[in-house]
């Protein structure tokens, strides 16, 4: 053993600061929700998105009146089915052929490109013949022009000297009209691709194009969103303030009132949701109002339940009885005590109804009980878009990004929300 | 002389967190005989726990980690060991009992199925009517009355005492050399507490097992260990015989421990419950010294500068004060104690 | 038990009454009559006023209404009137339930085993994976799943038959994605229960007793954490029902749910009636068979006679 110092042994006795020092700063619950939730970064990307989206709801459809003057409503004919991106392809159809055989044959969705699999050349001359242009009242162009490309093979032709055939003929006969720009041929492999020129630009009048009626996509995306957030926003707002008031005093008073008011509740809801909503929009007349009054009917209860279910458990905890034996009146406790702990799953089971509330909506436009015509609604714009997905996806494929966004947002936003307000997850 | 089943030596458990580093067990050091049962004492938080578990290898390793020191088990050093060697080990060698019967048992499973998993695993030899008969039997040997109707029975229709009962059927099934026994009375009420630790011992005689008894209760030392461990902030402050601990314990620390309980001598206590002040180390940025020394009223100026190392009293009796120190300063043992000793002595010599 | 069971089928009729009534009323509630064609004869609709039993008094079309569908008459639709609602249940139901019954089965065993899988190996790829494919599966609605699938499985990449044709595999993409959101729902709170179950303690003395990792995995994790999933799968069955009604339209399949939709366009609400009442019937029993399995499964409601003292 080492020889220690007499000095070593002089007596200092306790120190019960540094005992007692509490290595962790402290903070209150709602800090470290707080705290914990900003850590969360699919949160908080959510948060930032459904932000963006709502500012977008508010003003996208102010700056296209003050911008072009388009409102959800206003129609177009002419103009109707638009991208985003406009082209001067014009359509392309395969009209006559004798010369190659295949395998597959497969126009995209405009029909501006055609595709052919496993060609293979004929021995013999034949004939060749391409539409370019459509002259039918669907046409996306409008202006109802067409042309023949036609070309004839011989027995010496390979696909090289077709190529140059194709082009020199699309030549001659488009090269007074500018609106059409020829034909592009390619050939990879065993397969041919015939597309038809054009320049590609955005569209500047019609940011997101149009839809079957000449509609901008862009306003009614907007006017849509506002009318689905505000749909589910104030048919949540129903249901809580029916649902806490409820369950609240359900809870609070507990006896038979309370077992009398839960009977009535599980009758309620033993019922499906949506059945129900479905018969109740049958019934009453269609409308925002409507929809938002069957929607916030149908889920009120859930959320009574778990605010009962809250009540009841902070009733028996121990800190209301504590601050009871201080002598805290009931309004005091309720106010103090019983609500802010109630908020967090409350604020949960709001955050998570948001998007059931969309999707509700959105099943009701699909069955054709939704918001009326030419009202707009996000679940109308998919509805709409999803009829006519295989000519035109944009009309399905931007509402819906929209809508999926809205809902995949305000799920993680739920999920975050509830592992940073759940005490026993603290990390 | 009695053949060492258990060597810890210097062992050295970490876990390793989101926030740093906790030491958790800094260097402890122990050994166990057949047959004997030694007790590990300690607040919450001190690693007595963890020290358990880590001879089964139950910590789940990440974010536990051996930092370093030995587990010899039987001769087998228990750290080296694969995961499917511990499987082996764990049910048949050694079993282990835990501190809540509520939450510990599989609700889904009856109490007989239970009992049988460990027994079917670990000797498949036995015909499912041979196993079955020995899962009866240990239900009898821990005295469940009606054993036969019980032993089809669901977790919730037992009693928390029973449960615990089963508990140690479960864990002894196989007969193993070795039982842990992590705070198993701690849930119970004290009535029941002390039919368990009756018959642990009595199994104890029966299948001659060791068993290291981890707990906070004092009595609890008393009543059923031979010897006695004390742990504090991840180290072992103190060790000796249980008698020699009661009648003539060294570190401030189990002064500390054994004065706060509440005695029924009025007079010698004052009415004063007595307590000590402050709270344990955080493990995360354990102090350099004695873990001790913030609390303790006669700590010196190298017990907070230097981790005391244990100082031998008697045959097997070690304390990890300076205080023990050849040079350093006398200190009057505590009142209480110097009158238990004395009364002990004199009882001796009637 | 056997009172367990028999509370939940007295509840169940209760309940299916209940809505009976409820359409009643609702049926009575609708403006007009169907029969307010102009060019319709009086005499014509006199009698078929008469014939439907629409002149009685209210309550005594209610007896005769509740009487019929004891019977499992649902009534005649008012468009056509010569077709009654139970034929074209009959007719075009086992379509559905073709669709609906694969998806039911594939969703939850997927679901529970994705639930599984995610919870072993929290925090690590499988997880996440996961957990994107639940996100993903409740957030994007089957309106536009139906035709995203369809176009680039069925048109583009022409792997999988787009319409229903009786065959296998062209029933695969409709029930794949009507059981998506169920599987989705399935797969997260699997999760969750499998975690919560991972961190009890039996899990501690399951491993103490030296049991090998599979056998703790079946006996005591998915045993336990299945418990509240099972519970859930009835009411996921009603969610089936209502995405049927998508599915069908969005795949061009005649069953039940595609039918649905043209006869609220149509208005005719008695078909449109009738048929709702068979789907609530329908989610009724299937809640009512999950109870009971529930009940035969967790040991806590097996045995009530013991009690633990």
């Amino acid at each position: 053993m080492d020889k220690i110092e007499k000095d070593q042994f002089q007596h200092v006795g306790k120190n019960l600061e540094a005992a007692q020092s509490i290595k962790r700063p402290s903070m209150s619950y709602l800090q470290d929700a707080f705290r914990r939730l900003k850590k969360n970064k699919p949160s908080i990307i959510s948060f930032w998105i459904l932000v963006i989206l709502i500012i977008m709801a508010i003003a996208g459809p102010i700056i296209s009146v003050k911008l072009y003057g388009h409102t959800y409503r206003t129609q177009t004919l002419s103009l109707k089915d638009q991208t985003f991106m406009l082209s001067n392809q014009r359509s392309l159809k395969l009209s006559s052929n004798s010369v190659f055989s295949y395998d597959r044959y497969r126009p995209n969705l405009r029909k501006t490109k055609l595709e052919f699999k496993k060609v293979e050349l004929k021995e013999q001359p034949g004939k060749l013949a391409f539409i370019i242009g459509d002259k039918s009242e669907e046409s996306y162009q409008g202006d109802q022009k067409e042309y023949r490309i036609e070309v004839k093979t011989n027995s010496t032709d390979n696909w090289d000297s077709i190529i140059g055939k194709l082009n020199a003929e699309s030549e001659r006969i488009l090269k007074d009209d500018p609106d059409f720009r020829g034909v592009a041929f390619k050939k990879s492999g065993s397969n041919i691709t015939i597309e038809t020129e054009g320049i590609k630009k955005f569209n500047s009048r019609y940011w997101l194009g149009t839809d079957d009626l000449g509609r901008d996509l862009f306003t009614r995306l907007w006017e849509g969103s506002r009318v689905s957030f505000m749909i589910a926003i104030i048919s949540v707002l129903f249901t809580v303030l029916f649902g806490v008031v409820y369950g609240g005093i359900s809870g609070y008073v507990g006896g038979r009132a309370d077992t009398i008011m839960m009977r009535f509740i599980e009758i309620l809801m033993v019922i499906p949701d949506m059945l129900y909503i479905m018969l109740l929009s049958i019934v009453l007349t269609r409308g925002i109002v409507t929809i938002t009054l069957v929607l916030a009917f149908t889920s009120w209860m859930h959320t009574a339940i778990l605010v009962r279910g809250e009540v009841l458990r902070l009733k028996h905890s121990e800190y209301v009885l504590a601050s009871q034996t201080l002598g805290a009146n009931a309004k005091r406790v309720i106010f103090r005590h019983l609500i802010p702990n109630c908020m967090g799953p409350i604020i949960v089971n709001m955050t998570m109804m948001i998007p059931r509330m969309i999707f509700a909506e959105a099943f009701l436009s699909f069955i054709g009980l939704g918001v009326p015509a030419p009202y707009a609604s996000l679940g109308v714009l998919v509805n709409d878009g999803a009829k006519i997905f295989y000519q035109y996806p944009h009309l399905l494929i931007i509402p819906s990004i929209v809508l999926c966004l809205i809902m995949l947002a305000f799920n993680i936003l739920g999920d975050g929300l509830r592992d940073s307000l759940d005490p026993k997850l603290r990390k | 002389m009695k053949k060492k089943i258990l060597e810890v030596e210097n062992l050295q458990v970490s876990f390793d967190t989101y926030a740093g580093e906790i030491q958790a067990v800094r260097g402890v050091s122990f050994d166990l005989f057949e047959g004997e049962t030694l007790a590990i004492v300690g607040e919450s938080g001190c690693g007595k726990s963890v020290t358990a578990k880590s001879i089964m290898r139950l910590n789940p390793e990440p974010p536990a980690r051996f930092k370093g020191g030995k587990i010899i088990f039987n001769g087998e050093d228990i750290i080296a060991k694969s995961e499917m060697e511990m499987r082996e080990i764990r049910g048949k060698n050694i079993g282990m009992i835990f501190q809540d019967p509520m939450t510990s048992l599989n609700p889904t499973m009856t109490i007989g199925k239970q009992i049988l998993e460990g027994l079917r695993s670990h000797k498949s030899t036995l015909t499912s009517k041979e196993a079955n008969i020995v899962a009866l039997d240990m239900l009898k040997l821990v005295q469940i009355p009606n054993a036969k109707e019980r032993i089809n029975e669901y977790p919730h229709q037992f009693s928390g005492g029973m449960r615990q009962r089963a508990m140690i059927a479960i864990a002894l099934v196989c007969n193993p050399k070795l039982l842990i026994a992590d705070e198993p009375t701690t849930a119970l009420d004290v009535t029941i507490q002390a039919q368990i630790l009756e018959l642990m011992k009595d199994l104890q005689k029966k299948i001659n097992t060791s068993i290291i008894m981890i707990t906070h209760d004092l009595g609890v030392v008393a009543n059923i260990s031979q010897r006695v461990v004390v742990m504090y902030g991840g180290k072992i402050v103190e060790y000796a015989d249980t008698d020699e601990l009661y009648y003539n314990p060294k570190h401030p620390y189990t002064w500390g421990l054994l004065s706060s309980v509440p005695s029924v001598d009025v007079v010698k206590t004052d009415n004063k419950l007595s307590s000590i002040e402050g709270t344990p180390p955080d493990l995360f940025a354990p102090p350099l010294g004695c873990p001790f020394a913030d609390r303790c009223e006669y700590s010196m100026k190298i017990c907070r500068e230097k981790m005391p190392p244990h100082f031998i009293i008697s045959e097997g009796h070690g304390s990890a004060c300076w205080l023990s120190h050849p040079d350093a300063p006398k200190v009057q043992t505590p009142s209480l104690f110097v009158g238990r000793k004395l009364s002990l002595e004199k009882r001796g010599e009637n | 038990m056997v009172k367990y069971i028999l509370k939940r089928i007295f509840y169940a009729i209760l309940t299916i009454l209940c809505i009976a009534t409820i359409t009643f009323a609702l049926m009575k509630a609708l403006p007009g009559d169907p029969f307010h064609n102009e060019k319709m004869k009086p005499e014509l609709r006199q009698a078929l006023l008469q014939k439907y039993g629409l002149d009685l008094p209210v309550s005594q079309q209610y007896f005769k209404y509740m009487n019929n569908l004891v019977h499992g008459d649902l009534g005649l639709s008012y468009k056509y009137v010569n077709r009654p609602v139970s034929q074209v249940i009959k007719n075009s139901f086992p379509k559905s339930f073709a669709l609906g019954w694969r998806a039911m089965v594939y969703s939850s065993i997927f679901g529970i085993l994705f639930g599984v899988i995610a919870a072993l190996k929290h925090q690590k790829a499988p997880d996440y994976i996961i957990i994107f494919i639940s996100i993903v599966g409740v957030s994007v609605p089957s309106i536009v799943m139906g035709p995203l699938l369809a176009y680039y499985f069925g048109v583009n990449l022409g792997w999988l038959p787009v319409t229903v044709d009786g065959t296998q595999i062209s029933m695969l993409l409709p029930s794949f994605t009507l059981g998506l959101s169920t599987l989705a729902f399935v797969s997260r709170l699997m999760r969750s229960t499998t975690l919560e179950v991972l961190g009890q303690d039996y899990i501690q003395t399951a491993k103490s007793k030296g049991l090998p990792t599979s056998k703790i995995v079946w006996r005591h994790v998915v045993r336990n954490a299945i418990m509240p999933v099972i519970s859930v799968l009835g009411p996921s069955f009603a969610a089936i029902i209502t995405g049927s009604i998508v599915i069908e339209n969005v795949f061009a399949v005649s069953g039940l749910g595609g039918y649905f939709v043209s006869t609220i366009t149509d208005q005719d609400y008695s078909m449109t009636m009738g048929i709702t009442l068979f789907y609530a019937v329908l989610i009724i029993t299937a809640i009512l068979l999950v109870d009971i399995a529930y009940g035969l499964v967790d040991p806590r409601l097996k045995i009530t006679s013991k009690g633990s003292e």
